[in-house]
């Protein structure tokens, strides 16, 4: 997967065969699981060439949508399971009379730490992209733009 | 034998429950699952535990829990502590949720960012001396590392951040794009 992502992401025109060449290129077997999965992740897409049926595929090129859809997949994949899982453990040690209530409170505090920060993530994705561009120029410059109330 | 199973029953279902949860999310998350698994009984357990009482209550085997320790302890997630009365060693997870997740993007920094920009460097560098590279293959690559190597800066940036700091940033979120203004000068 990895090689076919390099592969499609530097053409010029779209692939047929996953290799470093320039553009949409006519792909790989659609049906091959390696390229099913770049279409899940959305970073490939087909487009028509003119005079030639077969089917040609090319990366999206832009660096801030390529990262965002990754991170967006990541998300679905990685984060909201943890989500789900820390959940169902939360609920379960609700009427859990074994459980030491150390380990009840640690439950409670993961749960939340992990959604305030699932919230903070999807919030961001949603951040258009010149403004995300801004906020990481800044670095941690925009701690020192946080309200002063803030402060300790 | 019949003792592991015994202990491994007494586990709460909600710790149980818990340490399969991670054991599994480990896995997604590219790491060991006897690892996340001993993480995750460290990190709800109300006192330290030694590495007989791990692989006891785990059901995993001794030279495992070693490994997972060592593992562990590489990434700053559990700690050695005294017990008194007890020469065995023992150990604890760290407890806070924000120190534990800034120390895995340390360790997750260095094992897959660092590298994927030094690869980039390398592509970069053959790109400058192979003449029959498309000028587009070529400025796609070096968007690609200057791109790389801003998120990088970024994120070791963020990680000096004091937590209390990096707190209220997250609690603001997208709020933040308003203090964009202010910034400008």
């Amino acid at each position: 997967m990895r090689m076919s992502a390099v592969a499609l992401e530097l053409p010029r025109r779209p692939v047929f065969e996953p290799r470093l060449a320039p553009g949409p290129q006519p792909g790989p077997e659609p049906e091959d699981p390696r390229f099913r999965e770049l279409m899940a992740w959305n970073l490939v897409r087909r487009v028509p060439v003119k005079g030639d049926r077969r089917e040609h595929f090319e990366a999206e090129t832009d660096l801030w949508e390529i990262a965002m859809r990754i991170a967006a997949v990541r998300k679905e994949r990685e984060i909201d399971p943890a989500v789900a899982a820390l959940r169902a453990c939360v609920a379960d040690a609700e009427h859990d009379r074994k459980l030491h209530p150390v380990a009840g409170k640690r439950l409670n505090d993961m749960l939340a730490f992990v959604e305030a920060m699932d919230r903070w993530y999807a919030q961001m994705l949603t951040v258009p992209k010149p403004k995300l561009a801004m906020l990481i120029r800044l670095g941690t410059r925009i701690v020192s733009l946080l309200p002063l109330g803030k402060q300790k | 034998m019949t003792e592991i199973t015994e202990k491994a029953a007494k586990l709460p279902g909600a710790v149980e429950r818990f340490v399969l949860h991670w054991g599994d999310l480990g896995g997604q998350w590219g790491v060991n699952r006897s690892v996340s698994q001993i993480h995750a009984l460290l990190y709800l357990s109300e006192r330290p535990l030694t590495a007989e009482d791990i692989a006891a209550t785990l059901g995993l085997a001794r030279s495992n829990v070693s490994n997972s320790i060592r593992e562990l302890m590489a990434w700053n997630l559990i700690r050695r502590v005294p017990v008194k009365g007890d020469r065995r060693e023992h150990f604890e997870a760290e407890t806070d949720p924000f120190e534990i997740a800034m120390r895995i993007a340390a360790v997750r920094k260095e094992r897959e960012i660092d590298p994927a920009v030094a690869a980039l460097k390398a592509c970069v560098a053959d790109a400058e001396r192979d003449p029959k590279l498309h000028p587009v293959a070529s400025k796609r690559l070096h968007d690609m590392l200057a791109f790389v190597e801003t998120l990088d800066r970024w994120h070791a940036q963020m990680l000096t951040v004091p937590k209390p700091k990096l707190a209220a940033l997250i609690r603001l979120g997208t709020r933040v794009v308003g203090l964009l203004s202010l910034g400008k000068k």
